[in-house]
């Protein structure tokens, strides 16, 4: 069987692999490649769950910096990418912990504390005469009901793993999806 | 209960402002200097110091003392290189992230204890080599 005298990546996935590796021996521009490949997707999750793009900004170089530290500890045993967004998540879910940026974490649990509030009093803020698309739609949903609707709904998450991810019962999260949706339907009606 | 048809208009990325890239790789370098720092602080200088000191009190064999005096200078400069080699990555990178943070007082404060550390082991090479 001939042998081949170069074996360099041959697949996407091969090129993922020498890219983290390398990444992982310090080369700085394999770092830059995989913030380049994979900023996109973490901004969407840090600007949806935030709603603020300024905190959003500051969560993507948290990301970036903890992916920095743990890239040792990637083994291979999931795609690159979805070890990724775990770190990505857990550093937006963490950030509001630790002193400081506590305004994503108090949001939302002051929305869960307040499910029973009438669900049409967080679209009072809202201009009833401009059209209004998708993505300012779930910016303006409360924030417990926007985490819930954005990991179940835009990332995939079952109701249990987001309850155990935000720390509140599944039906909980199962209350606030359908609060989401609802206000969501009536936001972009208008 | 399935997705929500809504959310498969959303695009699953959302590209982030042109300066945040920029920012966020002058953030990893400067943890990165940190690090470097501190795990150079805790091992590398330390234990090249603790080296050449008991080389440098290990008493004289009355015999061949220049032979014994030129294997201790070898062995001192063998214990430093690695050391030495350390710090100087540790100043580059604090040199770098002070480049983008020159206001940092903790990059600025392990720059100072990276040379003065590099500077106390140059004098107890020297002093070996005496």
């Amino acid at each position: 069987m001939a042998i081949p005298l170069q074996s360099g990546p041959t697949t996407r996935e091969d090129l993922i692999e020498a890219t983290v590796l390398a990444a992982q021996r310090g080369d700085e521009a394999a770092f830059a490649s995989l913030y380049d490949a994979h900023a996109g997707r973490v901004f969407a999750l840090c600007l949806r769950l935030s709603a603020d793009r300024v905190l959003a900004e500051e969560l993507v170089q948290d990301v970036f910096v903890r992916v920095w530290e743990r890239l040792g500890s990637y083994r291979g045993e999931s795609a690159f990418a979805t070890w990724l967004h775990r770190v990505a998540l857990n550093t937006v879910l963490e950030s509001g912990r630790k002193g400081g940026r506590r305004r994503l974490r108090v949001q939302i649990a002051a929305d869960f504390a307040n499910i029973e509030t009438d669900l049409d009093a967080a679209a009072a803020s809202i201009d009833l005469h401009h059209q209004i698309d998708l993505e300012t739609a779930v910016a303006t949903l409360p924030a417990g009901a926007r985490a819930v609707w954005v990991l179940h709904d835009v990332e995939g998450y079952g109701h249990a793993e987001i309850g155990t991810l935000l720390g509140i019962a599944e039906g909980t999260s199962k209350a606030h999806l359908f609060r989401a949706r609802r206000l969501l339907r009536q936001r972009l009606v208008r | 209960m399935t997705r929500d048809e809504l959310a498969r208009q959303l695009p699953s990325e959302i590209a982030p402002p042109p300066y945040l890239r920029e920012a966020t790789l002058r953030a990893v370098i400067r943890r990165r200097a940190v690090r470097r720092w501190r795990r150079l602080g805790a091992s590398a200088a330390a234990i090249a110091a603790i080296a050449l000191l008991a080389v440098m009190l290990q008493p004289h064999r009355k015999s061949a003392s220049d032979l014994v005096g030129a294997g201790k200078v070898l062995l001192a400069e063998a214990h430093a290189r690695p050391a030495f080699s350390e710090l100087d990555k540790a100043e580059h990178d604090l040199e770098v992230a002070l480049r983008d943070h020159p206001t940092d007082a903790d990059l600025s404060t392990a720059l100072a204890r990276v040379r003065r550390e590099r500077d106390a082991l140059r004098q107890l090479v020297q002093q070996v080599n005496q």
